[in-house]
């Protein structure tokens, strides 16, 4: 089979896994649910997660685990007994959209093939030896996974390791398809679909850069912050308990992809646990979930004998500084802060409008997130660089234009929001 | 019929997936699939025998019995490229091949990037440590003869805090000709390394304008003759411990 066409069909694969389990079809309505879409995603991505923990290599169970899916889903629509062209006729267009500019996006991929560094140098070998049926035991004997977290690497493998497929970069475009799912999720607005298609290629065009899907994770991390962005917002507006879930469930996931999730996963949280709308009870549940979820990574890491303090960071050095030292660090932190904002059009209108929310009569909810999301977002990306263990200008130049990417990530929506108040009275829809 | 199909909405979502279409250079890369296969737009994308030289490193892992995970040494500075023949089976297994590419000769000029006040900059050590002993010689090519007394090199630190710490100072150069001096320095990388991620040198007492040229010498660990060459191609080698 030639590699164009099983691009072509490898978007049917990775929509397989939001699809199922929960039933995506909307009977009242007859259309399909974008939010079981997304349920189905993050419920499948920590079904995965957990197979990884257990050592299970990925061939024995991956064929199995998609023709699950796969017949949980005709079961179900055979239950929900309704006329299936009629669903295929409402979504063709949207479909259509999704499935085109991810292959798009997936040609692109195969025709470049370079990695990133880090891919290179960790990311890419710790898939390798997931590809090659090992796991965890074996990867701690690696002295480059201290690094990061494996489950980027993990879901590279799995989709790498697809029979008949067993190409390298299938396993990245993995990440092309939960990025183009985040964005279309985020760009829905109800009952505006050309609207929504017009945002959502408008947000593809921004972002499109060969080197987010190079194997580096941070796609990752900012494809979970856009659609929690999202959820964070819904809640107060319409609360649900699988908004809840979810947002647990993605609190979990970033912690497993890098390093530094663990703090994008502590700003959900606290956005959860500042809202009103959720009852007391609730935040307990929430809170348990995420001190269960810490606790499990932190006992996994203790099992696998993986480096638990494995990041440059010294607080004794910090508090060691001179005044002058710790004016260099903050001075140039600032300087870079100031460019690489200015280059991430997303990041820099997304903060913007976050400042500006607060002079401007807009609804509280929207403030409270995006105030929140800022002041923890710039504390950390501060605190990291003045704790950080190494040279800071050497530091900064390295790796702060893709943590602002990755931040980057929960302010889509917020131009979303921004966009659709003022430009609603052209009612296109 | 023409009005409903071809209205506004249509136009715009058009265009912009003809935005994004040749935003990712679409029906070039389109073309690179079709007509290469995956080794081929590997080989395009690394090089064969440059730079990466993944071309080269998978050429060798089809063609030949490599011992466990074989060392290799890159004598150009890119990212790593161990990835492309890595067997995690095999991780920590001594290996008695070695592969060497962009192998530059016995003797390696170190690449420095030149900053003001004559400071001469090692911008990243470890790239050398797999490669050299020591820092051998530093050769000053002038354009005229010029007084050799007070002239000398000053070994400086990594930056810390925005400035260098002084290390060493070098004060006997030698006139190989007469447009050349040279300084014996024989800097153990390993004695820098370990606190410096980067060093500069500071030629003290020449205008600038009376240096042509610079050369931070050393030799390379790798000397041919000490090994099997199992196979070659132009400046890549896979070599075996005899």
């Amino acid at each position: 089979m030639s590699e164009i066409l099983k691009i072509a069909i490898i978007f049917f694969v990775f929509i397989v896994f939001s699809i199922g389990p929960l039933s995506i079809i909307d009977k009242k309505n007859k259309q399909i649910r974008l939010n079981f879409l997304n349920y189905n995603l993050i419920i499948n991505l920590n079904i995965l997660l957990f197979l990884s923990l257990i050592n299970l290599p990925i061939k024995n169970y991956q064929l199995i685990y998609i023709i699950i899916l796969i017949l949980t889903f005709f079961y179900i629509l055979h239950l929900s007994k309704i006329n299936y062209s009629h669903i295929i006729k409402k979504n063709i267009i949207n479909f259509s959209i999704l499935y085109f500019s991810f292959f798009i996006i997936a040609i692109n991929i195969s025709s470049n093939l370079d990695l990133g560094w880090d891919a290179k140098y960790f990311y890419y070998i710790k898939s390798l030896f997931f590809f090659e049926g090992l796991g965890l035991n074996e990867l701690g004997d690696f002295k480059h996974n201290k690094w990061h977290p494996h489950f980027g690497s993990y879901l590279w493998a799995f989709f790498w390791s697809l029979p008949l497929v067993e190409i390298e970069y299938f396993g990245r475009l993995s990440y092309v398809f939960i990025f183009c799912f985040s964005i279309y999720f985020v760009t829905r607005l109800p009952k505006k679909n050309n609207y929504s298609l017009f945002l959502y290629l408008i947000i593809l065009i921004m972002l499109f850069k060969y080197n987010r899907f190079s194997g580096l994770q941070e796609i990752l991390i900012f494809s979970y912050l856009a659609i929690a962005s999202k959820i964070l917002y819904d809640l107060d507006d319409k609360k649900n308990l699988l908004d809840l879930i979810s947002l647990i469930l993605i609190i979990n996931l970033i912690m497993w992809i890098k390093a530094e999730g663990i703090v994008f996963s502590i700003i959900i949280l606290s956005i959860l646990l500042i809202n009103t709308n959720i009852l007391v009870k609730e935040k307990v549940f929430i809170f348990l979930s995420f001190m269960i979820f810490v606790t499990l990574k932190y006992n996994v890491y203790l099992f696998y004998d993986f480096d638990l303090n494995a990041q440059p960071y010294s607080f004794e050095k910090f508090f060691s500084l001179s005044a002058e030292s710790l004016y260099y660090r903050f001075k140039n932190i600032f300087i870079y802060f100031g460019y690489y904002s200015l280059i991430n059009p997303i990041f820099l209108i997304g903060m913007t409008l976050t400042i500006l929310l607060n002079f401007l009569n807009y609804d509280k909810i929207l403030i409270r997130n995006f105030n929140i999301y800022f002041i923890l977002n710039t504390l950390f990306i501060y605190s990291a660089y003045l704790l950080r263990d190494i040279e800071v200008v050497y530091s900064l130049r390295t790796t702060l234009e893709r943590v602002i990417f990755t931040s980057s990530g929960f302010y889509v929506y917020l131009i979303i929001l921004f966009v659709n108040k003022k430009f609603e009275k052209w009612k296109i829809s | 019929m023409m009005k409903s199909y071809f209205n506004y909405k249509t136009i715009i979502l058009s265009f912009l997936v003809l935005v994004l279409l040749f935003l990712t250079n679409f029906f070039k890369s389109f073309l690179n699939v079709y007509s290469n296969n995956l080794n081929e737009r590997v080989s395009f994308t690394y090089g064969f025998c440059e730079n990466e030289s993944i071309g080269y490193l998978k050429y060798l892992k089809r063609e030949f019995k490599l011992d466990n995970n074989p060392a290799i040494i890159n004598y150009v500075h890119t990212p790593p490229v161990e990835w492309s023949i890595f067997e995690p089976s095999k991780l920590n297994k001594y290996s008695t091949d070695t592969i060497l590419l962009n192998y530059p000769g016995e003797i390696i000029n170190l690449n420095y990037q030149k900053k003001n006040d004559n400071i001469f900059e090692i911008s990243n050590l470890s790239f050398f440590i797999n490669k050299i002993e020591k820092i051998d010689s530093i050769l000053i090519s002038l354009n005229q003869s010029i007084n050799l007394d007070n002239v000398g090199i000053d070994l400086l630190s990594e930056i810390n805090f925005g400035k260098r710490n002084f290390i060493k100072n070098f004060n006997q150069p030698q006139q190989t000709n007469k447009d050349e001096i040279k300084f014996e320095i024989n800097l153990n990388i390993n004695d820098l390394y370990s606190k410096n991620s980067n060093i500069a040198f500071k030629i003290n007492n020449i205008d600038n304008k009376y240096i042509s040229g610079v050369k931070i010498l050393a030799k390379n660990k790798f000397i041919l003759e000490n090994f099997n060459i199992v196979n070659n191609h132009t400046n890549c080698f896979l070599i075996r411990n005899e």
